[in-house]
C-alpha cells in the first residue's frame, strides 16, 4: 500500500513538473497568412541591417503590402506578395524559399555583363588553357601576363596545391589578371585564402559589425578583419582584378579587400554588392 | 566493430545480472558504474530562426559513476542524444539534426533529520554543461546553431529502498511457486538551475552555413539567466544479490532563455532509459 502511494506521488509530481514546461514555453504560433506576413515584415524590420543605410521606410512598405494579404489568400499569392515586398530591399542576398519557387532580386540586371565568354576564349584563354580547381587560366601577351578566371567562390575550398601551382606557373610574369566578372560569390574563406598569396604581412582588410538588437542603430562594435599572411609561396607582381555587376557577395568582399593592397587594382564596373552576411530563418507556415 | 561492441555489451550485461547465492541483501554503498540506453523525445523552439516547434526523436546513451557513502553521494554523469528534430506544416515536413552532449557532476549530502527506515533524503549541488549542435537546412545561412549551457543547480534527491518480501504465488491459478525476496531502489531527483550561463547567437545568426572561421560565431554571446528551467530524474532499480542493479529511468528537463530574451530558446527533453549499474567494489 505504502509503495503504491509513493508511486502515485511520483507520477503526480512528474505530471505537475511537465505542466511547468507548458507554462514557461511560448504558446504555439498561428500559421495563417496574415500572421505569416506580419512575422516576415517584423523579422526584416528588426534584423535587416541596411534599412537606414538604404533609406528604406519599412513602415510605409507595410502599409502598401499588408492590405494585399487576406486570411483566405492562396499560398502562391502570399508568396508573390511577400517576394515583392522583400524586393523593396534591393538586395540580392534576400530570398524567400517555398516548395514551388524562390523569390529573388536579380542584381545582374542592374548593369551590363561586360563579358563575352566567346571573346575571352578565342582571344585570351585560347584552346590550351588549364583548369586547376575552380581556376581557369593561361598566359597572354607572350607569357608576360597570367590570365586567371575565377568563376565562383562556392565551387570548392581553394587548396594549397592549387595556389602553389598557379604561383609556380606565373612566377616569372609581369602581372596577373584575376577575372571575377559574373562571379556570384560563395565561401568567404576563399577570399582570404586567395588574397594571402599577395602579402608577406597580415593586412587589415575591412571592419565589420553585426546587428545586436531590434533598433535600427543597434550594432556591435566595429571589429577589424585581417587577411593573414600564411607561410606559403607568394606572387609579387602586379594584379588587376576585373569586376562587373555580376561580381557579387564574396566577389564584392574580394574587391573591397584589394583596396588594402598596393599591388592590386580593380578594373571594370561597380560590383553588385552583397557585403552583408546573410541571416536565415523559417516562417510560421514553414 | 559491431561484433566487438555487441560482445562487450553482452559480457558486461551478463556479468552485471549474474546472481550469487548470498542470502543477505546487499546495502547500497561504494562505487557504481552505470551504462544506460534508451529513447529521447522533447521539443526545441529557437526563436532566432523559427517560430515553429520541432519535436525530437533521438536515441540516448548515458554513462555514469556514483560513489555512495553513508552520508553523501557523489556522481558524475555523461549523456549523449543525437538524432532528428521534426516539424510538420500544412504542406511539408522539415527535418533537422541535433547532436547533444551533457556532462554534470553532483554532490548530495544526507538530510539525517528527514531520513529514516528505507528512505534517505539528500540535498545537493550539481554543476553541468550541456552543448548542442543544431543543423537545419531550412534556415538557409543560419542552418548551423551551436548552443552551450552551463548551470549550477540546487538538487533535492530521495532514495527509497523497498523490500518486497518472499511470497507464495500461483502461476495461472494452478502452479504454486515461491517468489523470492526482492529489493528495489526508488529514486527521485528534482533540480533547479539557480544560475545558468548561456552561450548562443545573441540576436542574429549570420553566415553559419559555411562553417568557416570567418563566419562562424560572429554574433554569439554569453548571457546569465537565473532559474532557467527545471529537471527531474525518476528511476526504479532492481537491486540484484551481487550488488548490481537493473535501472529503468525517466529524465525530464526544460530550459528557457526567458520570454524577454532577444535570443529566446525553449527546449525540453524526455528521456526513457534502461540500464545496468555495476558495483565495482
Amino acid at each position: 500500500m505504502k509503495t503504491r502511494i509513493i508511486i502515485y506521488i511520483i507520477i503526480f509530481a512528474a505530471i505537475s513538473f511537465y505542466s511547468c514546461e507548458k507554462i514557461a514555453f511560448e504558446k504555439k504560433t498561428e500559421t495563417d497568412p496574415i500572421t505569416t506576413f506580419n512575422y516576415l515584415w517584423n523579422e526584416v524590420n528588426t534584423k535587416y541591417a541596411f534599412l537606414e543605410y538604404k533609406n528604406i521606410d519599412w513602415d510605409s512598405i507595410y502599409v502598401i503590402y499588408r492590405p494585399m494579404v487576406g486570411s483566405d489568400i492562396s499560398d502562391d499569392s502570399l508568396f508573390n506578395i511577400m517576394g515583392q515586398m522583400l524586393n523593396e530591399l534591393r538586395d540580392g542576398h534576400v530570398n524567400l524559399f517555398s516548395q514551388f519557387d524562390i523569390s529573388r532580386y536579380d542584381i545582374t540586371l542592374l548593369g551590363p555583363e561586360n563579358i563575352n565568354s566567346r571573346i575571352v576564349k578565342e582571344n585570351y584563354l585560347k584552346t590550351d588553357y588549364q583548369t586547376t580547381g575552380s581556376f581557369i587560366h593561361n598566359f597572354i601577351r607572350d607569357k608576360k601576363i597570367g590570365y586567371i578566371i575565377y568563376p565562383s567562390f562556392s565551387n570548392s575550398l581553394i587548396t594549397d596545391f592549387e595556389l602553389d601551382y598557379l604561383i609556380d606557373k606565373y612566377a616569372e610574369t609581369e602581372g596577373l589578371i584575376i577575372d571575377i566578372r559574373q562571379n556570384g560569390g560563395g565561401y568567404v574563406s576563399n577570399v582570404f585564402k586567395l588574397l594571402s598569396i599577395f602579402t608577406f604581412t597580415d593586412v587589415k582588410a575591412y571592419e565589420t559589425q553585426v546587428k545586436t538588437a531590434p533598433g535600427q542603430d543597434c550594432f556591435s562594435v566595429l571589429e577589424e578583419v585581417f587577411i593573414k599572411s600564411e607561410d606559403r609561396k607568394k606572387y609579387t607582381g602586379k594584379v588587376a582584378v576585373l569586376t562587373d555587376r555580376g561580381s557579387y557577395s564574396a566577389s564584392s568582399f574580394f574587391s573591397v579587400c584589394t583596396y588594402a593592397y598596393d599591388n592590386i587594382f580593380l578594373v571594370g564596373d561597380a560590383t553588385g554588392g552583397g557585403l552583408g552576411l546573410p541571416n536565415g530563418g523559417q516562417l510560421p507556415n514553414g | 566493430m559491431r561484433k566487438i561492441i555487441f560482445g562487450l555489451l553482452l559480457v558486461f550485461s551478463l556479468n552485471a545480472i549474474s546472481q550469487t547465492e548470498e542470502k543477505v541483501l546487499p546495502d547500497i554503498h561504494g562505487n557504481y558504474l552505470g551504462i544506460a540506453a534508451g529513447f529521447a523525445t522533447g521539443t526545441i523552439r529557437d526563436f532566432l530562426t523559427s517560430p515553429l516547434s520541432y519535436t525530437a526523436l533521438m536515441p540516448a546513451i548515458n554513462f555514469d559513476y556514483k560513489l555512495y557513502c553513508p552520508k553523501s553521494i557523489f556522481s558524475v554523469n555523461f549523456a549523449t542524444i543525437d538524432g532528428l528534430y521534426i516539424t510538420v506544416t500544412h504542406d511539408n515536413t522539415y527535418i533537422a539534426t541535433g547532436y547533444k552532449f551533457d556532462f554534470d557532476i553532483s554532490y548530495y549530502r544526507l538530510l539525517e533529520g528527514n531520513s529514516g527506515g528505507g528512505l534517505k533524503n539528500y540535498l545537493g549541488l550539481s554543476t553541468g554543461n550541456f552543448s548542442e549542435l543544431y543543423i537545419n537546412s531550412a534556415f538557409g545561412n543560419a542552418s548551423s546553431t551551436f548552443d552551450n549551457f552551463t548551470d549550477l543547480s540546487l538538487c533535492l534527491k530521495s532514495d527509497w529502498t523497498i523490500i518486497k518480501p518472499e511470497k507464495q504465488k500461483k502461476f495461472l491459478w494452478l502452479v504454486k511457486y515461491k517468489s523470492k525476496e526482492k529489493q528495489y531502489l526508488l529514486s527521485g531527483k528534482l533540480g533547479v538551475p539557480i544560475v545558468s550561463l548561456m552561450y548562443r547567437p545573441a540576436f542574429t545568426n549570420p553566415g553559419n552555413s559555411t562553417l568557416n572561421d570567418e563566419t562562424l560565431f560572429p554574433n554569439y554571446s554569453m548571457k546569465t539567466k537565473v532559474f532557467s528551467g527545471l529537471s527531474t530524474d525518476i528511476s526504479i532499480s532492481r537491486i540484484l544479490k551481487n550488488g548490481n542493479m537493473v535501472r529503468f529511468g525517466y529524465y525530464w528537463d526544460f530550459i528557457t532563455s526567458g520570454k524577454n530574451a532577444l535570443n529566446r530558446i525553449d527546449m525540453s527533453h524526455h528521456i526513457f532509459t534502461v540500464g545496468l549499474i555495476y558495483k565495482i567494489n
